[in-house]
């Protein structure tokens, strides 16, 4: 019997980089800005992506990925605007990946997509280890998870582009001060975007298309 | 329970080898695990040690092994997050800690370099 050890050095984590880098290349060579959408349970992406294809859908050709670990629900909400909505159900799994949304690319037609939207599954803990191939980490909370939900989740902010923090209408119901997740924010990282919107407040949902605009036409232009 | 689909990538990847070296048994298996990786230790292995029943690699001692990250400062300071946490006395297993610690020379906030590792480093087979 022969004993031998074998040195590997596989990432399995950065397996998951490497094919994100390959949808990023792939959706670049199409044109296409993608947004990877984080953030708690019910703390309000489809309703967030919801608005935005409502407000964006004129200046913009939009397609949504829409995962969940059973994602029809969600997928149908945003398909009811007429976009392209693929529904990317991640069973078990608590977060999307570079896998699955290679295969989800595979049925949008992205020569006549500006603007990729990717719904993640709700949950602040795993979607921060994969990368999907995005150009933006978008990470969504609402006052209502507590206003401790921040430090609770210290990676997630770190390595987002945007930090909404959402449904600030129910901050005093729920005795949660959204400046307070705002300050933590930004003792987490110091340059990140920070938003505090509500649907009832107009003016922080043009932040919200606004913040989406001008990232799709930085692209654009180089 | 993300832990389950790193799993199947390990010991899929594992297998692989395992196979191409023609091994007939895998006794260990050696894997860093980043101290910035969100991945819980038992759950990974509860999940390691279930995906290798009837295979070759069935009853593996699984080794996991920590990997503490680099730290870097603005102000050109550098060191290793052992030895910097050590020094401080933190709790090094909260990932918070990793993410406070100051520089030595200047006092500034550093930032880590990599630290998200999930990596197969070794197996060791019979042949
Ligand atoms: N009060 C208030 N409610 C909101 C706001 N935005 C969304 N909601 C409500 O919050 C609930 C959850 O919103 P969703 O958009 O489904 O949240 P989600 O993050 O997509 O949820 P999951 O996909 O299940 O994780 C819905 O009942 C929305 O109507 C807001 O600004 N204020
Ligand atoms: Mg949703
Ligand atoms: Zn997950
Ligand atoms: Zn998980
Ligand atoms: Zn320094």
């Amino acid at each position: 019997m022969l004993m031998h050890v074998i040195n590997i050095g596989h990432d399995v984590l950065k397996a998951n980089d490497k094919l994100a880098e390959k949808n990023k290349k792939f959706l670049e060579k199409n044109g296409v800005f993608a947004i990877n959408i984080m953030g708690a349970i019910g703390s309000g992406k489809t309703t967030l992506i919801e608005k935005a294809v409502t407000k964006l859908g004129e200046k913009f050709r939009i397609a949504v990925i829409a995962g969940d670990v059973v994602a029809d629900m969600d997928a149908g909400r945003i398909a009811k605007l007429g976009v392209t909505t693929i529904p990317v159900n991640t069973g078990r799994e608590c977060h999307l990946d570079a896998k699955l949304v290679e295969k989800a690319l595979k049925s949008i037609d992205l020569k006549n997509v500006d603007l990729l939207l990717m719904e993640n599954v709700g949950n602040l803990i795993c979607p921060a280890d994969y990368r999907l191939g995005e150009h933006m980490r978008v990470v969504v909370v609402s006052v209502t998870e507590g206003d401790d939900i921040v430090l609770k989740h210290p990676v997630i902010f770190k390595t987002a582009d945007l930090a909404v923090i959402h449904k600030k209408d129910l901050a005093e119901a729920v005795f949660a001060s959204a400046e307070k997740m705002e300050h933590d924010v930004r003792e987490l990282n110091a340059t990140i975007p920070i938003l505090k919107t509500s649907i009832h407040d107009s003016v922080s949902m043009e932040q919200w298309f606004s913040m989406i605009s001008t990232s799709v036409e930085s692209l654009k232009k180089g | 329970m993300h832990e389950y689909s790193l799993a199947c990538n390990i010991i899929e990847h594992v297998i692989s080898v395992a196979e191409l070296n023609n091994a007939k048994a895998v006794n260990t298996i050696t894997i860093g695990v980043g101290k910035l990786t969100l991945v819980n230790p038992d759950q990974i292995l509860f999940c390691l040690e279930a995906l290798t029943a009837d295979t070759i690699a069935q009853g593996t001692e699984f080794v996991l092994l920590d990997i503490f990250p680099d730290m870097e400062c603005e102000c050109g300071y550098s060191g290793n997050s052992e030895h910097l946490l050590k020094d401080s006395g933190r709790y090094m297993n909260d990932i918070m800690a990793f993410l406070e610690i100051p520089c030595p020379t200047c006092g500034k906030i550093m930032h880590e370099l990599g630290g998200r590792d999930l990596v197969i480093q070794s197996i060791d087979i019979e042949q």
